[in-house]
């Protein structure tokens, strides 16, 4: 077991080196840089910026590096911790996105667990009465949840409140500590549209996997018996076809990462996402990448703990 | 945020009285009326035409002698809220504002924009500003008054008494100072913004004669030296702040100011939601009038206006056209729209053959119609216009400017006559159709699809055209070096609303936004014409300047408006003391003027949209 853990976590080094190379290039590719979004950002700079300008900032950025030089410089602080500085405002980097983090962390739990709580019952009760009305509705919605963007829905469902409430979420951010009453308000309606998506896969992938669990023959046998069919379902159904929900959890807690940039922004949440969004927006590399790095970061965490729970939910399972 | 209420004010009034009488009894400076009255009267500068009163213009030794309480007018003079439309002003209350912009940064020199004035316009003063209620007026702000050097090349400023930082330093004059002095030759990424709006200041020549009183001089004469400091980015900061926290403070902390809202406590720049309370200190007695101004930066266009038709924020700039319409049809949002400095263009490369010969130019600009370019691509939004903005003091009369050919839709909608006279100047100049032109658009989505339009006009002409698309950075250096195309569309915006800055900007031989005239000599006539407006002080004689101006740049047909943009301004009832200030600076976005009244949040008559101010102040 802790020679499986470490040779995972060994594969995590080439893979966050690959992962920063490749973000790094992708934003050193892409035309204009940091200089021109400060000099050119108002439309009057073209009043006051020379190329004595541009060229005094890219070399107090270090911009007028070769590339190289550039990447050796970041990387080296990152693997002291160091994330660097906001170009933009000129904040560390790390303490810009702190506060984010707890948010988004805030807002994916709460979407995960809305998501399950959707998606377990959903998708047992859809197996348990199979191929009947209950099912079929079920497997529309989740269908309809699993197709549409979550900012469309998001935009659907501020729509709808404001037209038929006359109101929407506070647009003031609560802290949880602070006021956990605004604090859910604010956030439960993001987390049921990044929920309701998630659960539509969950659903489904309960739906099958009890289905295929209610075929095996142990189940057969503990019917014979004479148990009680809730039993049966809780006890001895439910722990094997949840394996593959898990993985598919772990998943989605990794896709909310990234899937929560857009609806943040929808729903102003001052996340992680919309200090993505904004920091692509003014080109402030630094964020842009200590934010791709800590999604990948978490990426693969995410894997190594569903990796991990597999030998919790499933004895049978034995790393070598 | 919790607002006054209608017993609030009950309350408030009677406790408002024994202030007044406590304050008067003790003999306090603190005067907390609406518009307090200092003691002393003077005139005050006027910067265009719309505004009348006389200049002060003693000779040099005459305002070496004056005092500040022979030239600061009483505050009553020029603090005049529309209270006949408003009612009069009432204190209390939270003013909730809806902006578009990340609230990324607070840095007002090196790395100014938008983003910047949602932070330091309500924290900090310019050293005059526009008249809020009033277009174009210049008015006293941190300098209380002002005297102009006989031979047009200075002017001596003195200062408010009393003047103090947040964090409790007085104001100085070195602190003003020192501020132009940083904006005009600062180095490093606080390079001013204001470094060309300034180029007439000689720093070196400028100083301090005592700490509220600054005599500055200029290199040359300068009728627009005053509306250069009612720029928005012409804010004054604390010079020992600056010197202790230097870039770092200048991008984060906005604590150190003597705005009339002080930053609140426990904040950090880089959050979408910034708070702002009253200054208690405030040196302009009375104001400002809200106890808190909240700012929230609202990325997400559809969120933008869900958050004010929930009435979550008060006041929306508002950008967006599809949103101008939810808002006129509400009937308690006041929806202002108003013309801006902004506007798009096309150029005509005069360096290149044959569009160095003006007749050629003005065929090309003949065939261009305006009104189906502000159809199609501004929803109908935008105004024709001539080469100074819309509506605004210096726009030129319409007879005047529609005399000159092909700047006016032709009075009987024959476009199909028009461009064949277009067409027929084209073949008598020997104009070439069978040559393709080379068409220089920037690489940018919206400005591709304006350049498309102007292409499908010029295809209606018989001119053959071909995008050459450029990437910004490269594009930007073709535009200032010349080296662009035969034609070229742009998004430009004047920098002020006056003739010598605004058209200066664009026509001033040397400046780098004249993109025609690298290589080329200078037009003597329009050269000319620009001095005689930077250095005309008389209003009357510098609108003439601007109409003679404006309208030889339009015969030349160097660069040709699309259409000027248009925006809008929309604020529910209980906003009380906008008036329609069609080029926003300093003051509009400072919120010392705006006041909210609960006796108005159920007024339900607001619907509908105005051009002009709303009650036709």
């Amino acid at each position: 077991m802790r020679a499986y853990i470490l040779r995972r976590m060994a594969l995590f080094v080439p893979t966050a080196f690959g992962v920063s190379v490749f973000i790094f290039l992708m934003l050193h590719v892409i035309p204009g840089d940091y200089a021109t979004t400060l000099l050119l950002g108002g439309r009057d700079r073209a009043l006051v910026a020379t190329e004595e300008d541009f060229a005094r900032v890219r070399s107090q950025l270090g911009l007028d590096k070769p590339l190289h030089i550039q990447y050796a410089t970041w990387a080296g602080k990152l693997l002291r911790g160091d994330l660097g500085v906001s170009w933009i405002n000129r904040q560390p980097v790390l303490e810009r996105m702190l506060p984010r983090i707890a948010v988004s962390a805030q807002l994916g739990l709460m979407a995960v667990l809305i998501a399950s709580i959707i998606a377990i019952p959903g998708g047992v009760i859809a197996a348990v009465r199979q191929d009947t009305f209950i099912d079929y509705v079920l497997r529309f919605v989740s269908m309809i949840f699993e197709s549409m963007p979550n900012f469309w829905i998001g935009l659907l469902l501020i729509v709808g409140l404001l037209t038929i409430f006359d109101w929407i979420p506070p647009i003031s951010y609560a802290n949880l500590w602070e006021d956990p009453w605004d604090n859910l308000m604010i956030l439960i309606f993001p987390a049921m549209v990044v929920g309701a998506r998630s659960s539509a896969g969950m659903l489904r992938m309960t739906r099958s996997s009890v289905l295929e669990a209610l075929r095996e023959d142990y189940v057969r046998t503990a019917e014979a018996k004479g148990l009680y069919r809730s039993r049966i379902l809780f006890i001895h159904v439910l722990r094997n076809a949840l394996l593959p929900v898990v993985t598919l959890a772990g998943f989605e807690i990794v896709f909310l990462m990234g899937g929560q940039v857009v609806i943040e922004q929808v729903f102003n949440i001052p996340g992680l996402g919309n200090l993505f969004i904004q920091a692509v927006g003014s080109r402030d590399f630094p964020v842009i990448q200590a934010i791709v790095m800590f999604i990948a970061g978490v990426v693969l965490l995410a894997n190594l703990v569903v990796d991990l729970m597999y030998a919790w939910l499933d004895p049978r399972i034995r790393y070598t | 945020m919790p607002r006054i209420g209608k017993s609030g004010s009950l309350i408030a009034l009677p406790v408002l009285a024994m202030m007044l009488a406590l304050a008067a009894a003790c003999g306090t400076p603190a005067d907390p009326t609406p518009v307090p009255a200092e003691p002393t009267t003077a005139p005050v500068q006027a910067a265009t035409p719309a505004a009348t009163e006389a200049m002060a213009a003693p000779t040099q030794d005459a305002m070496m002698a004056a005092s500040k309480a022979e030239v600061a007018p009483a505050m009553s003079e020029y603090w005049n809220p529309p209270t006949d439309y408003y009612g009069d002003p009432v204190y209390g209350g939270t003013l909730r504002i809806n902006y578009e912009d990340p609230l990324e940064h607070a840095n007002a020199w090196g790395a100014f924009s938008g983003v910047t004035v949602r932070y330091r316009t309500p924290t900090h003063n310019n050293l005059v500003e526009t008249d809020p209620y009033n277009d174009g007026k210049i008015i006293p702000d941190l300098a209380a008054g002002w005297t102009n050097h006989d031979d047009g090349q200075g002017l001596t400023l003195y200062f408010h008494d009393g003047i103090t930082w947040h964090n409790g330093d007085a104001f100085t004059c070195e602190d003003a100072r020192f501020t132009l002095e940083t904006m005009v030759t600062g180095n490093g990424i606080t390079a001013s913004e204001m470094r060309g709006k300034l180029s007439f200041l000689d720093i070196s020549g400028s100083s301090c004669l005592d700490d509220s009183t600054l005599e500055l001089r200029f290199t040359e004469p300068s009728a627009t030296a005053l509306l250069a400091f009612t720029d928005r980015a012409a804010l004054m900061f604390n010079k020992a702040w600056f010197e202790e926290g230097g870039e770092e403070a200048m991008f984060q902390d906005v604590s150190v100011g003597t705005g009339p809202f002080r930053w609140e406590e426990g904040q950090s720049v880089g959050v979408d939601e910034q708070n702002f309370v009253k200054n208690d200190n405030y040196f302009k007695h009375g104001l400002p009038y809200v106890d808190r101004v909240v700012v929230f930066g609202i990325l997400d266009e559809s969120i933008q206006q869900s958050v004010m038709l929930a009435h979550q924020t008060d006041w929306h700039w508002v950008r967006n056209f599809g949103q101008y319409d939810a808002y006129v049809e509400h009937p308690q949002i006041s929806t202002v729209i108003r013309a801006t400095r902004g506007h798009h263009s096309l150029w005509l490369n005069a360096r290149n053959a044959p569009f160095d010969n003006v007749r050629v130019r003005q065929a090309i600009m003949m065939g261009i119609d305006r009104d189906t370019g502000i159809s199609i691509l501004q929803a109908g939004h935008g105004s024709a216009g001539f080469l100074m903005a819309p509506g605004g003091p210096w726009s030129l009369d319409e007879s005047q400017g529609c005399a000159v050919p092909g700047w006016c839709a032709p009075a009987d909608g024959d476009w199909d006559a028009r461009r064949a006279e277009a067409k027929s100047i084209l073949e008598a100049e020997g104009f070439d159709f069978d040559k393709t032109y080379k068409f220089t658009v920037e690489a940018d989505a919206q400005v591709q699809a304006r350049a498309t339009f102007f292409q499908e006009q010029l295809r209606l002409l018989g001119v053959k055209t071909d995008f050459d698309l450029v990437e910004t950075v490269a594009y930007r250096k073709q535009t200032s070096d010349g080296s662009w195309g035969d034609i070229l569309p742009r998004n430009d915006t004047m920098p002020a609303d006056d003739p010598a800055l605004g058209m200066g900007f664009y026509f001033r031989c040397v400046s780098p936004n004249n993109h025609w005239t690298p290589g080329l000599p200078c037009d003597e006539k329009a050269e000319a014409l620009l001095d005689q407006a930077s250095s005309t002080i008389d209003q009357a004689q510098r609108k003439a300047i601007s109409d003679e101006l404006q309208l030889y740049a339009m015969e030349q047909y160097w660069k040709f408006p699309l259409y000027w943009e248009q925006e809008a301004v929309a604020f529910w009832p209980e906003v009380r003391g906008y008036f329609h200030h069609p080029q926003p600076s300093s003051s509009f976005l400072r919120w010392e003027h705006l006041w909210i009244d609960p006796a108005h949040a159920d007024d339900a008559d607001k619907g509908g949209q105005t051009t002009g101010v709303p009650g036709g102040l």
